[in-house]
């Protein structure tokens, strides 16, 4: 409670003063013995101790009314929460710059404008050494508790809608951080967000005891239409020059009304095809473009729709590193060897020198000279006959693997069950068994692969040897002959652990000498080519984390799809990027990987917003809703210097003299209208 | 209280006044000794009274022999004997007649009207008796007419002290027990105490065919409340105590005296018994002759 006029309070001196006369005039009284009390029996109501209540209560009445008039003088303000007038203010302002927050409200602006406008207006409600600090839901960065308020209003008018989402509680926290820092007693917490319900905290936020924190949340609502371009799922197998890129897409209608959308691919800067789909309320529409690379490199596009309610989200970018060929690493891991173990397979999948004839282009490489960088240029690694693999090995293939990369691994004499042991994945450590002696013919096809036995003639496979093979339960097994498992697939992350229980050699069966062998082997290696530059892209706000192609590079320079160009030092080899708010395509020089798709967060696209119920369930703390249609400043001036409360002091100081009025009047409670009566009668 | 003498009772002025006033009684008394009043029973003394038929067994001595000669028929002179009567003076001594200064309160103005009344009686040789009572009967003097009886009820008024509660009525009936038929009954009190169980006990007297007088006895601070502001009232004779204001109550107060006492004058009209208000700020004996005058108008 505060009081506006506070000199006033000296006339509480005066709210004493009808006790005080009371006493000082008070009568005496007199006692008088007198014959019979009985015609006074029925006259109760003239007792002394009636009038003495009634002068009690008037005595109460009168300083009621005095102090009443003092406090509606003295103007108080009733406040819910402790603020004091005099003192210095520290404001945070939390800014909901999340992809919702684009959303158009009735005037055709934007509800981060509008925000933004608040935002300035409660500025405007601060004066001279109050302090302000800017938080962003997102997890922008803001600016700390500051008393040049300039400095907040320039970051106001620069910041943007991001196509990030965000969390209030971190929002809050940091704000209490910003809060408990600062010295000025009055400290204050402004959100202003659209309150979207996909962004309700599971629990109350928990904030740390601040003293004298009043929160406020300022409501921004918009429109709930909304249609929007959901991710762009493009298979992760190699694309290459000439052939059909699918380009699948899902169109999401987050309204309540069935919406006509024009959905368009753009590759590079050019529209190469629209169609237009009808999108059922609260429902998604699938579909798909196909395009021809007609050349190689990376390539970059987006699907696009137009929807006015919400533009941010209506355009997913892509990007797509277009191959040649299929480059497929073939690992010897015994230098000394004699043995060429990739003799038959080479013939059978790259038999020229550097022409790819089938698409695919191997190379040779050891096992002791893998580095990661040479994994990353393939889309498959092959082990035949493998010696144990190192600690190092196995942690660099199990890294290829999990980023979507796939190993195909031949058995051959020396393998046994310890030859992959130092893989971390228990189910590839003992994958391959003892080798057993095999008397049977023929193999058949499965998974992946079915479709090759009604293209192939696999009777004449002579089967001489073959390792028994320990599949975990997600194995897929791609062939088997008799019962016996002579190809599986075990998924490690992304990639793949493909184990054939054969050698790519003819000391296990004859089927390198067989014409069925380059087919079956070129759909194997095409099933299990993985691009590892292809990236499904980046969510804004994302960190992005880049590898400089040379030790030398201090910088690396980055373009964004919109034109910004941003130069990002590089620390050990590694860059990280932060700056990923804004949707688009990044394209990196001298890094990896290249070319990064920037998409907004999918769950930002349903605009659904909170009840006011659920919206003062974000923190565990007391929270002042204020109003968006009113003014701002005057909301918070109220809140702060609390209710007036004048008027109705007023109004009960004249209640109070009425009611003295009639408790005081004589003629109405002391019986003085029975002299009036007798003197009618008398008449 | 100062205790009053006989003579201070009964002072030169009012002896002076009491000498030219005679008190003749309401209706004819049974008396024994020949005075002012009436006889019911017809005697043959001075005063004549009427004539009747003389009838066998009449002594013929009574036979008005003149008015035989004048009609030719036998009359007997009838004759209306003056007896001596019996009053009784009956005195409320409760704490309520203590109201009043302390030179002069209501039972001192009730005393002085009772001695005025027995020198009175005992003047016109009528046998005097005398009760006091509050809620029980105190003393009780048959009704005598010597001198010395007289001289013994004055001195004994001067002794008595108002105190105790107001209980008439079991002692009015038990007075009336006592009291003989056709007696005066001459009652001083406030009649603070007046209910159903009072009324019956008056009814007593009159079925004793007494003729009752009741004086009631009050102080102007009883009619007229002259009190001003906050009074805390304590009841002579219980002791309670009541805090009043008594501007607020005064109006209503007085209303409800008078209605009282104009209650009590109603009720003793109905039954045939006279009721005279008497304050003490009156001086006593022009009250009485007040009363006196008003008796001789009704003869």
């Amino acid at each position: 409670m505060e009081f506006a006029n506070s000199i006033f309070l000296w006339g509480l001196l005066a709210v004493p003063l009808p006790v005080l006369l009371h006493l000082f005039f008070r009568r005496r009284k007199a006692k008088v013995a007198f014959s019979t009390l009985q015609f006074f029996q029925q006259r109760k109501r003239y007792l002394a101790h009636r009038r003495r209540l009634r002068e009690i209560l008037l005595l109460l009445i009168r300083t009621l009314a005095l102090l009443c008039l003092v406090l509606a003088l003295s103007r108080v303000l009733f406040q819910s929460m402790p603020y004091a007038l005099s003192a210095k203010t520290n404001a945070v302002i939390i800014l909901d710059d999340t992809l919702s927050m684009d959303r158009k409200i009735g005037s055709g602006a934007t509800a981060f404008e509008l925000a933004s406008q608040k935002a300035e207006e409660v500025l405007d409600t601060l004066s001279e050494g109050d302090g302000a600090a800017l938080v962003f839901v997102s997890g922008r960065q803001g600016l700390a508790m500051t008393r040049k308020r300039q400095l907040v209003r320039q970051q106001l008018e620069n910041a943007r809608v991001t196509g990030g989402t965000g969390s209030y509680s971190a929002a809050l926290k940091q704000a209490v951080s910003y809060l408990a820092s600062a010295g000025n007693p009055n400290r204050e917490i402004y959100v202003l967000s659209d309150f979207q319900r996909n962004q309700a905290p599971s629990k109350p936020v928990e904030l740390d005891a601040v003293k004298g924190l009043r929160i406020y949340f300022l409501p921004v609502s918009g429109t709930l239409e909304n249609l929007s371009v959901e991710n762009l799922k493009l298979s992760p197998r190699p694309q290459m020059v000439n052939k059909r890129l699918s380009i699948p897409y899902t169109i999401r209608n987050h309204g309540e009304n069935a919406r006509d959308t024009e959905v368009s691919l753009t590759v590079g800067t050019e529209t190469r095809n629209t169609v237009t789909v009808t999108v059922p309320a609260g429902e998604a529409t699938e579909g798909h473009f196909d395009y021809v690379p007609d050349r190689a490199g990376f390539l970059s596009g987006a699907v696009k729709i137009t929807d006015r309610h919400l533009e941010l989200d209506n355009c997913r970018t892509f990007t797509v590193n277009v191959c040649e060929n299929i480059r497929v690493l073939l690992l010897e891991s015994d230098i000394l060897s004699r043995v060429r173990p990739f003799h038959f397979l080479k013939l059978a999948i790259d038999p020229g020198e550097g022409e790819a004839l089938n698409g695919i282009q191997t190379e040779q490489g050891f096992v002791q000279e893998l580095a990661p960088k040479e994994l990353e240029k393939h889309h498959t690694v092959v082990m035949a006959n493998p010696q144990p693999l190192s600690t190092q090995t196995a942690a660099l293939l199990t890294h290829y693997m999990v980023s979507g990369g796939t190993v195909i691994v031949f058995a051959g004499t020396d393998v046994d069950d310890k030859t992959f042991a130092s893989f971390e994945d228990k189910r590839l450590q003992h994958l391959f068994g003892a080798k057993q002696q095999a008397d049977f013919n023929g193999l058949q096809f499965k998974g992946p692969l079915n479709a090759l036995n009604a293209l192939l003639q696999m009777d004449l496979l002579k089967w001489q040897r073959i390792h028994e093979l320990t599949l975990s339960p997600s194995a897929v097994v791609m062939a088997e002959s008799r019962g016996h498992v002579v190809m599986a697939e075990e998924k490690v992350g992304a990639g793949s652990f493909i184990a054939c229980a054969f050698s790519c050699r003819r000391d296990y069966c004859n089927w390198p000498e067989l014409k069925s062998f380059p087919i079956a082997m070129i759909h194997l290696l095409t099933y299990a080519a993985h691009d590892p530059q292809q990236n499904t892209g980046a969510a804004c706000g994302a960190l992005l984390r880049l590898t400089a192609l040379s030790p030398a590079d201090t910088h690396i320079a980055l373009s964004h799809s919109d034109g910004m160009l941003f130069r990002i030092p590089v620390e050990k080899g590694e860059a990280v990027f932060a700056d990923t708010w804004q949707p688009g395509v990044l394209t990196a020089e001298r890094a990896a990987p290249r070319c990064i798709a920037i998409n907004p967060v999918p769950a930002e696209s349903d605009l659904a917003c909170m009840g006011s119920g659920k919206m003062t369930d974000i923190v565990a703390a007391s929270v002042t809703v204020l109003k968006t249609d009113a003014g701002v400043e005057s909301q918070i001036r109220t809140y702060r210097q609390g209710s007036d409360l004048t008027g109705f002091f007023l109004f009960l100081a004249l209640v109070l003299l009425l009611l003295e009025l009639v408790v005081g009047n004589t003629y109405l409670l002391s019986g003085r209208r029975a002299e009036t009566r007798t003197g009618k009668e008398a008449e | 209280m100062s205790s009053p003498t006989h003579t201070a009772l009964l002072t030169p002025r009012t002896l002076d006044t009491l000498k030219n006033i005679e008190m003749v009684a309401r209706a004819m008394v049974e008396g024994t000794l020949t005075g002012l009043h009436r006889s019911p029973y017809h005697g043959f003394s001075s005063e004549f009274s009427e004539y009747r038929k003389y009838c066998p067994g009449d002594p013929v001595k009574h036979v008005d022999w003149v008015a035989y000669a004048k009609t030719d028929r036998y009359y007997v002179k009838q004759y209306e004997d003056e007896t001596n009567t019996r009053t009784y003076v009956v005195l409320d001594r409760s704490g309520s007649m203590a109201l009043g200064s302390a030179k002069s309160h209501k039972f001192h103005y009730a005393c002085y009207l009772a001695a005025a009344f027995i020198y009175l009686m005992h003047r016109q040789k009528d046998a005097v008796g005398l009760f006091t009572y509050s809620d029980k009967i105190h003393t009780y003097f048959p009704a005598q007419c010597s001198r010395v009886h007289m001289l013994s009820l004055l001195s004994h008024l001067e002794g008595l002290v108002p105190e105790g509660r107001s209980d008439a009525a079991p002692c009015f009936h038990r007075i009336a027990e006592e009291v003989h038929r056709r007696s005066i009954v001459l009652v001083f009190s406030d009649f603070f105490d007046m209910n159903s169980a009072f009324i019956q006990s008056l009814r007593h007297f009159q079925h004793k065919s007494c003729e009752v007088i009741l004086f009631q006895v009050l102080d102007p601070m009883e009619l007229e409340f002259p009190f001003r502001g906050l009074i805390e009232f304590r009841d002579l004779e219980t002791g309670e105590i009541l805090e009043l204001e008594s501007d607020d109550c005064r109006e209503a107060y007085l209303t409800d005296i008078r209605r009282y006492v104009q209650n009590m004058k109603q009720l003793c009209g109905r039954m045939n018994m006279s009721f005279e208000t008497l304050s003490t700020g009156t001086a006593f004996d022009r009250a009485l002759l007040a009363y006196f005058h008003k008796r001789e108008k009704l003869f």
